[in-house]
């Protein structure tokens, strides 16, 4: 009995590097998905996420800089916004109320950084939706990985001038 | 008489007494006793003198040695990534200025490390160094203020030339200075620094937390102006790192014999030299070059991923759990603490496992770090994640130097770890960028589960090659 105990060989290097292997993959595979169902401490509600999100025509000497331009379907509408929340706007949705139809648009590349502008150039074509009455941007904000639209912090700007 | 005592004394002082000395002055007739009697006297004041020197040198190393454990928690690398990407960095740049930062590091470690055994690198210029490695951080905080990228990308690399000098040079002086009982006594406190930095952490992450980038207003004595707590956090770093190195100037260092007068640029042409030299040696034995191009593999994978790990955790979970910068804090402050006890488990399982399945244990629980960020993004998996991606790099280390042990004779050992880091330029210099863009184009998440998968599928399988090459070396 004792003879079999003092007789311990070592573990061939093969099964050493298989039993290894298969405790690194169980304890990945623990690991990856652990805490799936633990809740962030502080999460707030979606909808009181919104409430952070806030959107501004930047305007120089009062004038909004909100524009249109060209005609027919060549036309294109200008516009500068700037994040004055205290949330990442992750990207906006613009509606172009035109006198015909609304033009609605998921702006790509539009996230804003809080305390940034977003500069954009939107083609638009007056025949099919006609004279611009109003613009709407919709914020989108991203909570860990769901992109949540805040339709009630939207923007709303109906001054809008002819590009110069 | 007082001729034999006198000389009994300067012998003493000079740590050189012996029994051919007192030999030799009984020969020249003084007397047994007055001798002894001077040996004692002299060999106590001796001995006291040395003592308090000693402690004084203590205290010393024990005050920069907090200094620099306040300096770099508060400056903890995931930080400076998240302020690097605030400035407006893209994540392609963020990689490739990681990637050339490791190179340099590297480089300047192995050009140091030879140049200063043949020559004499003064105090005042790792002190310098060291202020300079302080400054940097301050030239951080204003490119952070002033969102301009190529400040902060200068000050990070300039930063990280300072870190290497300082740090690595500082080691040598750390160890010439002092009895080796008393290195291990201060190695204690470095180790226990690893809390002082663990805190600095913390601290850090509050502040930043509390005074976000936006700016606090705040008014004192009808003074209005506003508080950024990046700016805060990078101030204490600096000011640690420059205090650290004023303190640096009173250690006491043993003089280095200079070999030979070499400029650096002579030094660094012998260096190639020497590499063109070991290179076809290290060619003929496939092993080695097949492990040189996994531990190069596994080099970037850590490199690129810790440009990032902060960075996503950041953005991922900024509005959830403690918020921002202290879930970033917590995260690696699991991992400072891991690592505390990672050498403790390292050494126990190499002995019990051996070095191969070590290496390819700790190879996949390397990876499984990565992995987690991608299948599992929530902090607490994210933090088990790193903890066991730390402990697997631990493992990984003590193998593969294991390994090279077995690979190498002692001399192409020596050579292999002094010119490995000319080996890895050229591959870094291709294989980061192409990382950095593989960010940068398909988002952080996806980079992740690509450096799960290099692991994985790419270098275990190296290392099984390696052990077959190894056996099949052995039968022969």
């Amino acid at each position: 009995m004792l003879k079999a105990f003092k007789n311990k060989k070592a573990v061939s290097p093969l099964i050493a590097t298989i039993l290894l292997i298969a405790f690194a993959v169980a304890l990945g595979a623990v690991v990856m998905s652990w805490g799936m169902n633990v809740k962030p401490l502080i999460e707030k509600p979606d909808i009181e996420k919104c409430s952070d999100v806030s959107l501004e025509v930047q305007k120089i000497k009062d004038i909004p800089q909100a524009f249109y331009g060209g005609s027919g379907p060549g036309g294109l509408i200008k516009f500068t916004i700037a994040n004055t929340g205290s949330y990442d706007i992750d990207g906006i949705i613009l509606w172009i109320i035109g006198e015909e139809d609304t033009y609605i648009i998921d702006l790509k590349q539009s996230s804003i950084k809080v305390g940034y502008p977003l500069i954009k150039e939107i083609q638009y074509n007056f025949n099919v939706y006609g004279e611009v009455k109003k613009l709407k941007f919709i914020p989108k904000i991203k909570i860990d990985d769901l992109v949540v639209t805040c339709a009630k912090s939207s923007l709303e700007e109906e001054r809008i001038s002819p590009v110069s | 008489m007082d001729k034999g005592i006198q000389e009994a004394k300067k012998e003493v002082e000079r740590d050189n007494f012996s029994d051919e000395i007192k030999l030799q002055l009984e020969e020249k007739g003084h007397l047994t006793s007055d001798i002894e009697n001077a040996i004692s006297t002299y060999s106590k004041k001796v001995k006291f003198n040395k003592r308090s020197f000693e402690s004084k040198e203590v205290k010393r190393i024990f005050w920069k040695e907090l200094f620099d454990r306040i300096g770099y928690g508060f400056s903890s690398q995931q930080f400076i990534n998240i302020l690097f990407f605030q400035t407006g960095a893209s994540y392609f740049v963020i990689g490739a200025i990681n990637g050339l930062r490791v190179i340099l590091s590297v480089l300047i470690t192995s050009f140091l490390g030879e140049y200063s055994k043949i020559r004499k690198i003064s105090k005042r210029f790792i002190g310098t160094t060291g202020i300079l490695f302080g400054l940097c951080f301050i030239f951080m905080a204003i490119a952070r203020l002033f969102h301009s990228v190529p400040l902060f990308a200068l000050a990070l690399l300039i930063g990280s030339i300072g870190a290497v000098s300082y740090g690595d040079l500082y080691q040598s002086i750390f160890r010439n200075a002092l009895k080796k009982e008393r290195i291990h006594f201060l190695r204690n406190i470095a180790q226990y620094g690893l809390i002082i930095t663990g805190i600095s952490i913390i601290i850090a992450s509050l502040l930043m937390d509390k005074f976000p980038a936006t700016g606090t207003p705040v008014s004192l004595f009808g003074l209005e102006f506003r508080i950024f707590g990046y700016l805060i956090a990078f101030e204490i770093a600096a000011i640690s790192f420059i205090v650290s190195g004023y303190v640096l100037s009173f250690i006491k260092e043993k003089q280095i014999k200079i070999i030979e007068k070499r400029s650096p640029l002579t030094q660094l042409k012998i260096q190639l030299e020497s590499l063109k030299d070991s290179l076809p040696v290290f060619i003929k034995n496939k092993a080695i070059v097949v492990l040189v191009i996994a531990s190069i593999i596994t080099g970037f994978v850590q490199t690129l991923g810790n440009s990032y790990y902060g960075i996503y955790i950041y953005e991922t979970f900024k509005y959830s759990y403690f918020g921002g910068f202290m879930n970033v804090g917590i995260v690696f402050l699991i991992a400072i603490l891991t690592s505390f006890f990672a050498p403790f488990i390292v050494k126990q399982n190499s002995k019990e496992y051996g070095k191969f399945p070590m290496l390819v244990f700790g190879t996949l629980l390397m990876a499984i770090m990565p992995l987690t960020y991608y299948y599992n993004p929530n902090l607490v998996s994210i933090s088990m994640g790193t903890l066991l991606g730390v402990i697997g790099a631990a493992i990984t280390g003590v193998a593969h130097g294991l390994l090279t042990a077995d690979l190498m004779s002692e001399k192409e050992r020596k050579v292999y770890f002094s010119e490995y880091s000319f080996l890895i330029i050229i591959p870094y210099l291709i294989i980061m960028p192409i990382g950095a863009y593989a960010a940068q184009a398909y988002g952080l998440r996806t980079l992740f589960l690509l450096l799960g998968l290099i692991l994985t599928l790419i270098v275990v399988p190296l290392y099984f090659l390696i052990i077959i090459l190894h056996n099949k070396k052995e039968k022969i």
